[in-house]
């Protein structure tokens, strides 16, 4: 019903979510993003433009998602485009304001980044 | 206080009705079809509250529960009485009616009955021939005094349900499709509204057991309605086993994703790899989830038939050499049918066309002709039926048949009505069909989209409050009146110890893109109605 592509932009996890998300399978989707993301992870994101619906059940999981990884300092971005309709539930159900909401992929990762630096002011010494 | 002769219909009526339990209508059930639909009528004409069959089980000389209205724990944990024991057994036993003005330990068996609440009871012997077949009996709640006018009218009902059964049971390859049926043929039809979909599956007339034909269609997770129509060559358990097999194979093959060229390759490479050789013809159909389109493959199967207003027409078929396994290398081929509404697909087996006295290309034309005339402008149930009575006629089919026909109907109904089972799993089921039905209707997306959205929550809280662990359905009822579109979400569920704030994210939900909601909530069930105007 619906389907979970991970990848891995340096320290940033990108979970591309595709299909449909209900009470039925919230809690596994849930599961699945919790287990790909690492502790090295300064950021994850939920790339949403491929998913065609989620419902009340769905965001409240994405709640939960996002309070465990708030306690972890592991910001969590959601990728939704403007007019996509999924947005609609969003406005209504509401989401954490620790979420932010980029309006595509690029965008989310720019800022993904961003917070990471800030995250370590003393990056790793470079490689002689 | 007892009370006589308590039913409600006068003697003609009753008459009238146990006439109709010979309905021609009947004569193409299965068993446990007719044994449903025999007990309804029962339950009806006694003004009963529980129907019951048992059937005697010869190697063990027991009655077996088999088909139950109102008591039907009696079936689901098959209940098996001894000949001469208890209530049943006694009937049996004695090959007369029993009438029971009290139900408890002293003069049944089956706890069920007084577990129940049942106080009066009235049983027939099931005979045919004067041999015993079974046993049926009535059960009212109420204390009641059975009349011999009930007694014979139940007799009457049951000498003709035996001779039924009879022919059913005696006829050895009737047992064997009705086993065969049970395990492989799918039990449940996909549900998809402006969709409908018929089934049958007729034995050879020669008794070599049953053969490798087979049919399957389900709706994938996408949306997408998978047909299915394969032949294995052969007689008996080899054949069946590997159709079996086969039949589970395509299942798994289909729900990994991909396309029907991806699927029949996928069979093709496993009965090469896991096969002995044997000779498999397939046909692997998807229907789009809009309905409009119909891709298909066939590995050497007979051509789908399509039927719309133009007339009849063959599809492209499979060249033999391309039966499954046997291509080098295996080419397969997609074809495309535009379903425009009305359109019917019928998919069959070998077993319908063929004629010892006919070329098969022949058969194919005499199929063609009849389909065109038959098969149009009725649902597809009646018109595989009146097919069948055509192309094969009186006599039976010299090789098993399996067809299917699919049909998109040709105009969108004003209302849907559907009920599933109260489970996470069915919200899907519901989306998908509402949102087909608002598309037939031509409602636009974003009215459509959000109706969807506000049904599946309103689904979803029954799911998650309204019944215990022993489950319960949901029904869903949508009508469109000129620009309104009203929807009804009902259950018959308590909702014990639900707050507000429990069911207030899906609610908020409902609120928000719908016009007008409005919970009615009960001790018997709960009915969320909506509307929303078809304007944006």
């Amino acid at each position: 019903m619906a389907e979970v592509d991970f990848e891995r932009d340096g320290s940033i996890a990108v979970a591309t979510v595709s299909g449909e998300i209900d009470m039925g399978n919230a809690a596994s989707i849930r599961l699945r993003i919790s287990e790909l993301v690492t502790p090295d992870d300064d950021a994850v994101v939920l790339d949403f433009s491929p998913l065609s619906f989620i419902d009340s059940a769905g965001l409240h999981a994405l709640a939960e998602l996002a309070a465990v990884l708030r306690e972890r300092r592991q910001r969590l971005l959601l990728c939704v485009p403007p007019g996509n309709h999924i947005q609609r539930t969003l406005e209504i159900v509401g989401i954490p304001q620790s979420v932010s909401i980029e309006p595509d992929r690029e965008a989310a990762i720019a800022a993904a980044r961003e917070s990471a630096m800030q995250a370590h002011p003393y990056p790793p010494e470079e490689q002689a | 206080m007892s009370q006589v002769g308590t039913s409600a219909l006068d003697p003609l009526e009753r008459l009238q009705r146990v006439q109709r339990v010979t309905d021609a209508a009947l004569a193409h059930l299965s068993v446990d079809d007719l044994l449903d639909e025999l007990l309804v009528r029962v339950r009806e004409i006694l003004d009963a509250d529980t129907a019951a069959v048992l059937l005697l089980d010869r190697s063990r000389n027991e009655l077996v529960a088999r088909a139950a209205k109102g008591i039907e724990e009696e079936v689901e944990r098959g209940v098996r009485i001894p000949v001469g024991k208890g209530f049943a057994g006694r009937i049996a036993a004695e090959h007369a009616p029993v009438t029971l003005d009290r139900v408890d330990h002293s003069t049944v068996m089956n706890p069920i009955l007084f577990q129940t609440g049942i106080r009066s009871l009235l049983g027939v012997p099931l005979l045919a021939h004067g041999d015993l077949v079974g046993v049926m009996h009535v059960g009212t709640k109420s204390e009641r005094t059975f009349t011999d006018e009930d007694t014979e009218l139940l007799q009457l009902v049951g000498d003709r349900m035996a001779l039924a059964l009879h022919v059913r049971l005696s006829d050895r390859a009737r047992v064997v499709t009705d086993a065969f049926q049970r395990t492989f043929l799918p039990d449940v039809l996909p549900f998809m509204p402006g969709f409908k979909v018929a089934t049958r599956y007729l034995p050879a007339a020669s008794a070599v057991g049953v053969g490798g034909d087979w049919f399957d269609t389900f709706v994938l997770p996408s949306g997408e309605i998978v047909l299915v129509i394969g032949d294995v060559a052969g007689h008996g358990l080899p054949a069946a086993s590997l159709m079996g097999k086969l039949r589970n194979a395509l299942r798994a093959h289909a729900l990994l994703g991909g396309s029907p060229l991806d699927i029949v390759q996928r069979a093709d490479a496993f009965h090469r790899y896991f096969g002995e050789g044997e000779l498999v013809t397939l046909l692997v159909g998807f229907l789009t989830p809009d309905l409009a389109t119909l891709r298909y493959v066939s590995a050497g199967h007979l051509p789908p038939l399509i039927v719309d207003a133009d007339g009849a027409r063959f599809g492209t078929d499979g060249h033999l050499d391309q039966a499954l396994g046997l291509g080098d290398p295996p080419v397969f081929e997609e074809q495309t049918v535009q379903m425009r509404p009305g359109t019917s697909v019928l998919l069959y087996t070998d077993g319908l066309i063929e004629r010892r006295d006919e070329s098969l290309d022949a058969g194919l034309e005499r199929l063609r002709s009849t389909a065109e005339r038959i098969v149009p402008g009725q649902p597809p149930g009646p018109g595989i039926t009146e097919l069948l009575g055509e192309v094969v006629g009186g006599r039976r089919p010299i090789d098993d048949i399996a067809m299917m026909i699919a049909q998109r109907d040709a105009t969108p109904a004003m209302e849907l009505e559907f009920a599933v089972e109260a489970r996470a799993r069915s919200l899907l089921t519901i989306r998908r069909a509402l949102a087909r039905w608002l598309a037939d209707l031509d409602v636009p997306e974003l009215p459509a989209r959000e109706v969807v959205a506000a049904t599946s929550e309103a689904a979803a809280n029954v799911v998650e409050h309204a019944y215990g662990p022993a489950g319960g359905s949901i029904t869903i009822t949508a009508r469109l009146e000129s620009d309104v579109i009203d929807v009804r979400v009902s259950d018959t569920g308590a909702w014990r110890g639900v707050t507000r704030g429990e069911r207030g994210q899906g609610v908020r939900v409902m609120r928000a893109v719908m016009d007008y909601v409005r919970i009615d909530a009960s001790d018997t069930g709960t009915v969320v109605h909506m509307r929303r105007r078809t304007g944006a």
